[in-house]
């Protein structure tokens, strides 16, 4: 927990003078770091009904089977490799501030509220904001930059001079929020009450950002699931506020109902596919032709006997593959800005827009809109950074929408600009480009406008991206490690603005993912609430060598979706495609199944499927003639026990 | 020779640098210069996002092109230093094998046009365009070597960092002693790569820093007739040498299966700067550290040579080095025994990535064996064990259960896991992994 901030000349002096804080805690308890004690123990005092959504089916005369269980998934610290920071200035009006924010407009404000507590006065015309670009967003620059930026601001109000705002890897990890961890029950599958899950979300220590709608959304899935009744609960536990973090809850709830799937299937003793297939939503017509589609693609049939055939001959070494489906649901915001300007001497095009890059190619696809509708050449167009005089009140860069809203209102204005032009171009006889734009400016047309991206003004509504991924792993059942062979991807990208940034989204956040899933975990010290993993020497996200061996994603081709405005589907919708594929990388997947040939069982998920979660216990299972096999279960309550133990002794 | 390697600039202290001719990202090419084909292929092939990742991706290229001839594969090896969180790493790996000797053809289609469209610079030398692999000798990076300073390098220096703190830098061993004379109590640091404080940050304050890096004694190695490794090696340089080693000299086969143990350690400019000295010495200072270099060196029985006041170097097994105050001490050499093809060597490490990441547990074997007579064990064997418990070295009571017996009996190997079961005493300190799962993984690896 921040306590304060320390301005020095050096950033070594600021580190070396933390260092020499002490802080004396009284009335100390053991926190809560961990929300299954909390929903364990049925503390209902930090539980809070997030959505209530459906009722369960009254009639379950039908019902045969009856599937309990509990999946969890846990925490992932984002790894932008740039921190949060911000540097502030204080100038003649204000203060000009360079904040790496994916929300210039809720920094501006957060800065304004700041000020005025130790200045009486403040407004929000006197912050200027300025964003270049982002070191990597995935959503912890959404709204944690307010914080770090406001600190920032106050300490340049205080100093009366700039301030610089660094934070280490280790202060980052500590303080700063990350994706929620999840527990998915759904025990309460009775006869008698039909289908009720309840979707647990760690909200940290306070109620701030809330999933819900996201894991809603992601656990319905491609699925019809009208009559299924569905809680989604904050807990609120002692650890920093969670926050947004790529494809935040349709993660968790795409693995949770994946998951179930499997569950179901394995009960039922039905193939997978067929079970998915047999709960699909009738809406969602594009799944079942992808998956036919990539089963072909991927020659799985051919594969799945192959592999069948690889656990009969080997022991030790066992395959795995799955095919797992996503729909994930796109909802349009308002509020994005583009100005565009046009120069005579060259025919240059400059463009400022209210969405920030981050490396989703945001910029790029900005620039590509406005070569295409100006029909100028790419080169001619450059785009500036983000500042909050040009757009203002400008919605946040999230929930994969910003790219494709941003384009639109390029879009506009190149199609206002060329309107002003068409006369002065009915006067020439084929003009070059540049010709044109300088006749347009002797003839004082004016070349500068803007647009403002406003909900409903053109054929957007909410709409579906869809994917399907099979997955193929190998695993060393002794010792846990083991290898993703060969992923194959098809992805629904409508009509695709730039197949290659698009590619990079679903590749990217496919790794990501299989960071969380495999091999990313946070761990607290349950005594002392600090977090034990916060550097890279104990943190460990994936690196080039976890990659899959074999990496295939293609894009539909010719699929224009009707909604968007470019027919592309939500440009960076990708992204979440991408990272929510990584649940056919472990949990309802490959790895299991591998687990599974090989003689491993799990009974519950508490956290990434590493090589300590997925290997089995050799001396009992070989050496004994027992036919049973090792229980490798819930590890972090192991460890809390095996501490108080430890403790009692 | 001038070598050059890449390091991270976060763990080289500055004063570490005399002598070094230093080229940073900025230095090989950029849009004013024209860009160096190893950006240019970077950008063509999208592997890059946010951004923040591309110098040191491409400067880690950059410096494995340099004097060698890269395949796939080495590019493939050599990037578990490098974390991106934008791309999954594909494009990256594509556009640096695309400049491999044996790139696929695949890769090789998607480079056409690729200078017209990224501006490759031009090289100063023949005036065309840059092809990125020649190497330092025809001068063709000329600008940013300075032959003179090169020559400085092995000076001994005296820099007085602050009223308190000093900086030498010593050639031999004598230098470092005859401070070690001076300085008393004095809290000091003897500095050659400096890369453990990656994982232990350092939180004393030092007032002498030694860097040993330039001492050549320690950086020797010699054929006596056993092998004697000096202790100052990079891990680069000790790999490089037991691969040659291995394949020259029947007696030393099994160090390639050292090498490749060491091809798991830390990543690839950890290694180039990093020693073996370092290594151990953090094992002395730390018990509980997974050293893989102490526990592959106790595996074959490697013995240590310290070097102590008035020209001592004494000999000591690495059990006894354990408990060694290092105290105005010095590393100086490895000594390695000859075994002869009846030994097998096995080492393992399992980590939570493929690379850059330290042990759940390693673990070591050697076994003289009769491989055609159910495998009857010759000699006491030496199973070694790392991330136990921080006292954990020898699976003792194994070692001497197994010696005489013939290991691939089912009962033998029976009794052997059940002994092996008991001695094993695992403590669990978070965030490591639980005390069940690195307790079967231990035995597991005995079995494998």
């Amino acid at each position: 927990q921040p306590l304060g901030i320390l301005v020095a000349e050096t950033n070594r002096l600021a580190l070396k003078a933390v260092s020499k804080v002490k802080v004396e805690y009284s009335g100390v308890t053991k926190p809560h770091t961990d929300m299954q004690d909390i929903i364990n123990f049925k503390d209902r005092s930090r539980v809070k009904v997030y959505i209530s959504a459906n009722s369960a089916r009254a009639d379950t005369s039908d019902v045969t089977h009856v599937v309990k269980g509990s999946f969890c998934s846990g925490m992932q610290y984002h790894f932008t490799l740039e921190t949060q920071q911000c540097i502030c200035i204080p100038v003649e009006d204000g203060f000009d501030v360079f904040p790496s924010t994916q929300y210039p407009a809720l920094t501006e404000i957060a800065i304004s509220q700041f000020i005025k507590i130790v200045s009486h006065t403040c407004m929000s015309r006197i912050i200027n904001i300025n964003v270049r670009r982002l070191g990597g967003g995935f959503g912890v620059k959404l709204i944690r930059s307010a914080q770090v930026a406001s600190a920032c601001a106050i300490a340049a109000h205080h100093v009366n001079g700039p301030v610089r705002f660094l934070m280490s890897l280790e202060t980052n990890m500590e303080a700063i929020g990350m994706r929620c961890g999840a527990r998915i029950d759904y025990e309460k599958l009775q006869i008698d009450e039909a289908v009720e899950i309840d979707i647990y979300e760690d909200a940290g220590i306070s109620w701030n950002e809330k999933y819900a709608t996201g894991t809603l959304s992601g656990f319905k899935n491609c699925y019809e699931s009208s009559d299924w009744k569905i809680n989604v609960l904050g807990v609120r536990t002692d650890i920093p506020t969670t926050t947004w973090c790529r494809g935040p809850g349709s993660t968790e709830g795409i693995a949770g109902i994946e998951h179930i799937m499997e569950h179901i299937a394995k009960t039922v003793n039905k193939d997978p596919t067929q079970v998915r297939l047999l709960n699909m939503n009738k809406n969602m017509s594009s799944i079942p032709q992808l998956i036919t589609d990539l089963k072909i693609n991927a020659d799985y049939n051919i594969r799945k006997e192959s592999i069948d055939n690889f656990n009969k001959n080997n022991r030790w070494v066992k395959k795995g593959i799955s095919l797992v489906p996503m729909a994930f649901e796109v909802v349009p915001f308002d509020r994005y800005y583009a100005m565009v300007s046009i120069y005579g001497p060259d025919g240059s095009v400059a463009i400022v827009h209210g969405g920030i890059e981050c490396g989703q190619g945001i910029n790029t696809k900005v620039a590509q809109t406005a070569a295409h509708v100006l029909g100028c050449s790419l080169e001619l167009v450059s785009v500036k950074s983000t500042n909050n005089l040009i757009t203002p009140n400008n919605q946040m860069t999230g929930a994969s929408i910003t790219s494709e809203a941003s384009c639109y209102s390029v879009n506009e204005c190149c199609k206002e600009l060329l309107k002003r032009m068409a006369p002065v171009k009915k006067s020439m006889k084929n003009p070059s480009w540049s010709e044109l734009v300088q006749k347009s400016v002797e003839d004082s047309i004016n070349l500068n406008t803007s647009h403002m991206y406003p909900y409903g003004d053109v054929q957007t509504k909410n709409y579906y991206s869809y994917g399907i991924a099979i997955t193929e792993i190998e695993l060393d059942v002794l010792t846990g490690r083991n290898q993703i062979c060969r992923v194959d991807i098809l992805e629904d990208a409508g009509k695709s603005e730039n197949p290659e940034i698009d590619i990079g989204q679903v590749e990217g956040g496919f790794i990501m993912g299989l960071g969380l899933w495999r091999q990313e975990q946070i761990i607290y010290d349950p005594y002392t609430g600090r977090n034990l993993t916060n550097r890279t020497w104990n943190y460990t996200p994936p690196v080039s060598k976890d990659i899959p061996i074999d990496f295939r994603i293609e894009l539909r081709k010719d699929s224009p979706n009707p909604f968007g405005f470019t027919r592309a589907k939500s440009s960076t919708t990708y992204q979440i495609s991408g990272w929510d594929w990584e649940s056919s990388g472990t949990e309802c997947g490959p790895l299991r199944r591998a687990q599974r040939a090989g003689g491993v069982y799990m009974e519950s998920n508490t956290g990434p499927n590493g090589p300590n979660t997925s290997f089995l216990h050799i001396r009992k299972r070989t050496l004994n003639k027992e036919n049973k096999v090792a229980f490798m279960g819930n590890q972090r309550d192991f460890r809390v026990e095996n501490r108080e133990n430890e403790q009692r002794a | 020779p001038d070598i050059i390697y890449r390091i991270v600039d976060c763990l080289v202290n500055v004063f570490s640098c005399h002598g070094y001719a230093i080229t940073t990202i900025e230095g090989i090419g950029s849009k004013k210069k024209g860009y160096h084909p190893v950006q240019a292929r970077l950008a063509q092939f999208n592997g890059t996002q946010c951004g923040y990742c591309s110098p040191g991706m491409v400067m880690n290229m950059y410096s494995l092109l340099e004097g060698k001839q890269v395949t796939m594969k080495d590019v493939e090896n050599s990037f578990g230093g490098n974390i991106c969180r934008c791309t999954g790493y594909r494009p990256i790996l594509d556009a640096f094998k695309s400049l491999a000797v044996d790139s696929s053809e695949d890769l090789r289609k998607k480079v056409p046009d690729i200078e017209e469209m990224h501006k490759v610079k031009i090289c100063e030398r023949n005036g065309k365009i840059c092809t990125g692999n020649c190497s330092v000798d025809d001068g063709h990076n000329g600008e940013s070597h300075n032959k003179n300073l090169l020559a400085q390098a092995n000076a001994p220096v005296h820099i007085k960092l602050a009223k308190d703190v000093d900086w030498y830098k010593v050639t031999t061993l004598q230098d470092i002693f005859e401070i070690f004379d001076k300085i008393n109590d004095a809290p000091y640091r003897l500095v050659a790569g400096n890369t453990g404080q990656g994982v232990y940050r350092i939180e004393e304050d030092i007032r002498y820093f030694i860097d040993i890096g330039s001492v050549g004694e320690l950086k020797t190695t010699k054929m006596e007739p056993n092998l004697v490794v000096g202790a100052g090696m990079s891990l680069t340089e000790t790999m490089e040498m037991f691969y040659t080693l291995s394949a020259e000299n029947s007696k030393f086969a099994y160090t390639k299966v050292l090498a490749d143990h060491i091809d798991l350690i830390a990543n690839v400019p950890v290694r180039n700067i990093g020693t073996i000295a370092g290594n151990l010495c953090m094992k002395n200072n730390h018990n509980e550290f997974p050293s893989d270099m102490f526990l592959m060196l106790e595996t074959v029985g490697a013995t240590i040579n310290i070097a102590e006041e008035g020209n001592k170097i004494v000999k000591m097994s690495l059990l006894s080095f354990l408990d060694l105050d290092l105290k105005h001490k010095v590393i100086h050499s490895i000594n390695l025994p000859e075994l002869d093809s009846s030994y097998h060597v096995r080492t393992f490490k399992i980590m939570p990535r493929a690379q850059n990441a330290h042990a759940y547990v390693n673990a070591g074997f050697l076994f003289k064996l009769k491989i055609n007579e159910n495998g009857k064990v010759l000699t006491k064997p030496t199973i070694v064990f790392g991330g136990i418990n921080p006292e954990f070295v020898h699976a003792s009571n194994t070692e001497s259960y197994i010696n005489g017996k013939n290991l691939f009996d089912r009962k033998v190997l029976k009794t052997a896991m059940k002994i092996l079961d008991a001695e094993l005493q695992l403590d669990h300190v978070l965030p490591d992994a639980s005390p069940a799962y690195r307790k079967s993984l231990a035995e597991a690896l005995f079995y494998k």
